[in-house]
């Protein structure tokens, strides 16, 4: 086959994968189920038709690293800072999510990497799932979607730090390191977006306004690289060229211009995990992917009953927060592909099983949360 | 009035604004532009109404909550300020101490300093009424003085 027949057929498949892309999200939305099932679905029912090709890959990437450029951009350490009380929200998440879990994986004898990972998997809400869900559910405004949005924020910033960690685990080097290469990869970066803001707008108002996005990609993708080269993460990368843009002027205007692309990149993600992740799944692995999707959930209610003291929230908010922390995604998606070379099988499926299985039961609830908590206020009521 | 401005980072910004009433009204910015408005009652967790708008329908009703296009004046307290001088409407309540009594009986100038200028009874009206004019209950009656002299003048006849 010549190169153009090779061009050909990735086209091909490109506009099929975003054909499929374009109707499964209507359809999900005309049923008001959040867009990203849809694609997560479409992957898992495309499997026999489409495997995972290099372009789709590489916009799935582009999905990751937009999605940490972004918080990254909107990360504010000072904010963070001034309210210990949310601190203290994100703290204690932490403990009970992957302290929790970790320490009782070292017990019942798993590897130190294997738990580690497993751990980094379980512990995340998805942020762009649920969020997703809370604006087509028009519960935006309520007063415990505060504490859900600060409690994701808490999240990422862990995972900010966990991800170096992770990718130094996984890379068959000894660890102390990789995780020191890590730790002054960020140090530098942290001071790089202090020092540079300015000398990066004096750039940017030299750079032809036309080229403003091109050159703005182009540092982002840069460092995502040399992360990547460097055994860190390419979403940690990512992440601190985020920093970078975050004190500039016109970041609000560069999110809105970048948006689109964030989000057809997370439709791909979604997409092609889907289009990765085996179905067929053994007994002892929808045992284990059972037993980790109790614990998961079990140790996200608590996270909420506590969270929910500590924000002083109401009866209804309180009950409706319980049910709203229970989908895991994008970044489990990320500590699994991480994983994926020490992981033994039965281990993957548990963990791709426990993965869906956390996205339907939490949507579910999300949706139920709602008229469950409102019919439970009742009762008390009379 | 109350505001509250909170982040919501990946969604935008949220405004909290708490009314006399002691509702809740919620506007979140979204960082792509679009707006929403919720209206949460007194103590409630949940909106009972919502309003989505694009950027530039917020705009335009933002202009015309603003008064750019008609600004109203309130009615029941219709003040005039000239220099100095209010005009001012009450109305005549059963329990008012006006109530069936003459302006001169009830001495309103030398007592307040405030004139009484006009009367609307249902939908007559009496310019410059006669000091035996009597008032009657739901008069709507329209008086002029300084700021001080109306106080006084509310404060003595028990009308607000």
């Amino acid at each position: 086959m010549g190169e153009n027949g090779i061009l050909g057929q990735e086209l091909f498949a490109f506009a099929l994968a975003l054909i499929i892309l374009a109707i499964s999200g209507s359809i999900i939305r005309f049923i008001s189920l959040p867009v990203l099932l849809g694609y997560l679905l479409a992957g898992l029912l495309f499997q026999p038709l489409l495997r995972p090709f290099p372009s789709l890959i590489l916009l799935s990437s582009v999905g990751v690293i937009l999605l940490l450029f972004f918080l990254g951009m909107e990360f504010d350490l000072r904010r963070l800072l001034t309210s210990p009380r949310r601190l203290l929200l994100s703290f204690i998440d932490f403990i009970l999510n992957f302290g929790f879990p970790f320490i009782l994986f070292l017990f019942i004898g798993l590897p130190y990497q294997l738990a580690f990972i497993v751990a980094m998997a379980i512990y995340p809400t998805s942020s762009a799932m649920t969020i997703g869900a809370l604006l087509q559910l028009r519960r935006i405004a309520n007063p415990e979607t505060e504490t859900i949005v600060w409690i994701l924020v808490g999240e990422d910033l862990a995972i900010i730090i966990l991800l170096p960690i992770a990718s130094s685990l996984t890379g068959g080097k000894i660890g102390l390191i990789s995780v020191a290469t890590a730790f002054a990869f960020i140090i530098l970066m942290l001071i790089a977006s202090l020092v540079l803001t300015k000398p990066l707008e004096w750039f940017f108002e030299r750079v032809p306004s036309e080229l403003d996005d091109l050159v703005t990609i182009s540092i982002i993708f840069f460092v995502s690289a040399v992360a990547h080269i460097l055994h860190l993460s390419e979403a940690l990368g990512a992440f601190l060229a985020g920093l970078l843009f975050s004190g500039t002027k016109d970041r609000e205007e560069l999110e809105q211009r970048l948006y689109v692309l964030r989000e057809l990149g997370i439709a791909t993600f979604f997409f092609t995990f889907g289009l990765q992740t085996s179905l067929k799944i053994s007994s002892p692995g929808a045992l284990l992917g059972l037993s980790i999707l109790i614990l998961g959930l079990v140790m996200k209610i608590i996270t909420a009953w506590f969270s929910s003291i500590v924000e002083g929230l109401r009866q209804r908010a309180r009950l409706r927060l319980f049910f709203s922390l229970l989908i895991r995604g994008e970044f489990s998606i990320i500590a699994l592909y991480m994983g994926n070379k020490i992981l033994p099988k039965v281990w993957q499926e548990a963990m791709s099983f426990f993965l869906i299985a956390s996205i339907f039961v939490g949507l579910i609830a999300l949706w139920l949360g709602g008229k469950l908590s409102e019919k439970i206020v009742i009762l008390n009521k009379s | 009035m109350k505001i509250r401005e909170i982040n919501l980072p990946g969604i935008g910004k949220k405004f909290c604004l708490t009314l006399r009433s002691g509702d809740e009204l919620v506007i979140i910015i979204h960082t792509d532009g679009k707006r929403e408005i919720f209206l949460f009652r007194r103590n409630t967790d949940e909106p009972c109404a919502e309003i989505p708008l694009t950027d530039s329908e917020a705009r335009e009703v933002a202009l015309i909550l603003g008064g750019a296009a008609y600004e109203p004046t309130p009615l029941h307290q219709a003040e005039l300020v000239l220099k100095g001088l209010v005009l001012e409407w009450f109305t005549i309540s059963k329990d008012s101490p006006l109530a069936n009594h003459t302006i001169s009986e009830l001495q309103i100038r030398k007592r307040t300093g405030v004139s009484v200028i006009a009367i609307k009874r249902g939908e007559k009206i009496i310019p410059n009424p006669n000091p035996n004019e009597k008032f009657e209950i739901n008069d709507l009656v329209l008086v002029v003085g300084t700021g001080e002299q109306i106080r006084r003048f509310q404060e003595i006849f028990e009308v607000t």
